[in-house]
This record gives C-alpha cells, structure tokens and sequence, in this order.
C-alpha cells in the first residue's frame, strides 16, 4: 500500500494526471483552472453588470476589463 | 448569424447566454441582454513548424438598447520553433478537437501576427480594425511563458455631440485610433499552481495614455478537486484628459477571488466575489472628484457533456445568479442568467 500511495504521488507530482499530457502544464486544461474554460462563461455577463458605473473597467482595466476600446 | 458562420462552412462553436438584472428596491427589471455568437475555425495548416489558422466568428446581441451584430475575421501565421514537448501534446490535442485553435497558439513558442474587422450597428454603424503582432517564448524546462502583444486598431463611428452632467460640451470624434503594448507572464510554478502577470499600456486619439496591470494566482487542490483563483487589478490614467473624451481621468483597483469545485465530472460549482475602488478625476476644476466603489458576488452552476478527458472542450450549459452594488448609484442590482456553449 505505501508503495502504491509512493507511485501515485509520484505520478501526480511529475504531471501524469490528465491522459495524452505529459508534462506538469496538463493542469492548466482543467475546466476549473484553464483561462479559456473558465474565464469565457458568464464573464460578459458580469461585465454587464459591474461596467454600469465603473469606467476603469470600460478602459480595459479593472479586475472585469475585457471591453477595452482600444484592444480587439 | 449562424447563416453567415456557415458561409465559411462548418460551425465550431455557438454561445448564448440570457442575462437579466433587476433593482430590488424599485422591483423594475433593469436591463435584460441576449447573446448568440458562433465561431468557425475556417482551418489550421501545419507544417514542420510553421502554422496558419483562420477563424471567423459572428455574434449577435439583443438588449433593451437596441440590437447590434458584430463580425470578425481573423488570420493568424504562427512560427513555432524549437524543440517544445507540451506544443507536440496541444497539437496533438487540437487536432483531435480537444482544444481549440487559439488555446494552441496562446500555448507555444509561437511568433505571429492577425488582423481582424468587426462591424456593430446598435448606435450607428461603427466600424473596427485592428492589427497585431505577438509573440510567446517558454522558458526553464517549459515552465515559464513571456509573451509580447502589440495591436493597432482604429474605429469609425457616429459622431456624438452632448452636455455632459459636469456641463461640459462633449464632441466624440467619428475615428478614433490607438496601440497597446502588452507584457505577460504565465508561471506554471508547481504541477497545481500557476501564477499570471500582465502589464499593458494603452493609447488611443480619444483617452489619455493609460498603464494597466494584472497579477493572478491559480491553486487546484487535487485532493478535493477545487480550484482557487485570486486576482489583483489596476488601472491608471496618465494626465491628458481632452474635450472630446467621454469622461475624465481614472485611477481603479479591484480585486476578486474565485472558488471552483467539481461536484462531479459533469456538475462545477463556482463562487466568485469581487471589490474595486475607482477615482475619476473631473475634465472641469468646478466638478468634486467622484469615488465610485462597488462589490459583486455571483454563484454559477455549469454541466459539462463529458464523454473523455475532463480536461476536453466539450458542449457545457450553465446558470448563475448574482448581486452587485456601486456607492455612486446607492442601487442594488441583482442578475440572472443562463447560458451555454456548445461545441459541434
């Protein structure tokens, strides 16, 4: 068992976590930790909400600023 | 909308999401908003190591204040050079539909340059364009990602003549122009945590020159399968306020936490809180500097149609509820909404 338990961690610790990934940025496509997964859902709706009366978000800024005038 | 994805053939991805916010206090629905976009990844070419992607992508967006339809096309050429491991797996992965186009490119060692246009219509046609050039390096066995973002872009509308509340006649101009330059930073520091940093200056004909910058922690907790995510924000406004800027100069803050907790392979639960402070320093001497601080929490549930790996890009359906309240309006809003993405 304590074999077992070595091999595991060891497994997880070197990024054989995720199947077809090889190294330890295997976890960056989790859909709770991967930008693209997690931070493209309600975001905007968000936005909608919160840039009603901040305009650092409106500039890009803010920790919602996505609707930058200026970026694509 | 999705009509004119398919001109470019078959559909890789639609969104919708319905958004509607209420006042509590005045029991009126504030604002109700629909989405719909679709995205088409024309084609990616790869050969040895250079890579061309095209996409295309429309969207739609229906709301009290009208209805506007954007389009967007957009061409990437990529180097990828270098021996680099992970880039052999995410193209492996992207072939096989796993991940999508820009999640490679964003995830190599890449040089490579885009454009795109876009077309909205709510308030008189307006026009946009830009031109960017990129560039991504990793670094210390893979573990470390810096990447430089440089975008042109230029925008033509309707020009807008009013008094603003401060009494100030504002006069918007019908183009508008400006460049960012920006400087990231994306540490994968154990196999669990990563750290992103980003740093951007931005200029534009109708702003001030604005610096702005970002620094993010994400944790996953294997044992339990939760993600942690802490961001900090800021923005400010360098001097330069113009009579043809829609308001004045901004110093903001804002910092936000996450909480993201897989109830099963199919079922995340996410709680997500946020705080920002803003100052708006007035055009005219006569106006108060105005301090605007808010706080925002929401609660999201997603269903994700796993079928493989988890960590697949799959077809998801999601709802949220939420609150956010701002001491410049003394008003509470609260919001609803449902989405999906699907992925076909």
């Amino acid at each position: 068992m304590k074999y077992l338990l070595t091999i595991i961690t060891v497994l997880s610790l070197t990024g054989c976590v995720y199947p077809g990934i090889s190294l330890n940025k295997g976890h960056l496509l989790d859909p709770t930790m991967d930008p693209a997964k997690t931070g493209s859902m309600s975001d905007a709706a968000i936005g909608n909400a919160a840039v009603k009366y901040e305009r650092s978000s409106i500039s890009g800024g803010g920790s919602s600023g996505s609707a930058c005038p200026t970026c694509r | 909308m999705v009509a004119l994805a398919r001109l470019a053939g078959k559909i890789s991805t639609v969104s919708t999401v319905l958004f509607m916010a209420w006042q509590p206090t005045a029991m009126a629905l504030n604002e109700t908003v629909f989405d719909a976009s679709a995205t088409r990844f024309v084609g990616s070419k790869y050969k040895d190591t250079l890579a061309t992607a095209s996409v295309m992508h429309t969207g739609d967006h229906l709301a009290e204040s009208g209805y506007s339809t954007q389009i967007m096309a957009q061409q990437t050429l990529l180097e990828s050079y270098g021996p680099d491991e992970y880039g052999k797996d995410m193209l492996t992965l992207e072939r096989r539909g796993s991940v999508n186009v820009d999640q490679t490119i964003d995830q190599l060692t890449t040089i490579g340059a885009s454009y795109g246009y876009s077309l909205a219509t709510n308030t008189g046609k307006t026009m946009n364009r830009y031109t960017s050039i990129r560039g991504g390096q990793w670094w210390n066995k893979a573990t470390i990602l810096t990447t430089l973002e440089v975008t042109q872009s230029g925008t033509e509308r309707k020009v807008r003549d009013y008094t603003d509340t401060d009494g100030l006649r504002v006069l918007t101009p019908s183009h508008v122009s400006g460049k960012n330059y920006t400087l990231g930073l994306t540490w994968l520091a154990t196999t669990y945590a990563m750290v992103m940093a980003r740093g951007t200056l931005s200029t534009s004909s109708d702003r001030p020159v604005a610096d702005s910058g970002s620094l993010e922690g994400r944790y996953f907790l294997s044992e339990t399968r939760t993600a942690i995510h802490l961001k900090l924000a800021a923005l400010n406004d360098r001097n330069g306020v113009k009579q043809n800027t829609d308001y004045g100069q901004i110093r903001g803050r804002g910092v936000e936490g996450q909480l993201h907790q897989h109830l099963s392979d199919r079922w995340i639960g996410a709680v997500v809180h946020r705080l920002h402070w803003e100052t708006e320093t007035p055009r005219s001497l006569e106006s108060p500097t105005i301090d605007r601080n808010s706080s925002s929490s929401q609660l999201r549930l997603r269903w994700r149609h796993v079928t493989g790996p988890v960590t697949e890009n799959v077809s998801e359906i999601y709802g949220f509820i939420g609150r956010y309240q701002s001491t410049e309006s003394d008003s509470l809003i609260g919001h609803v909404g449902i989405g999906g993405k699907y992925v076909l």
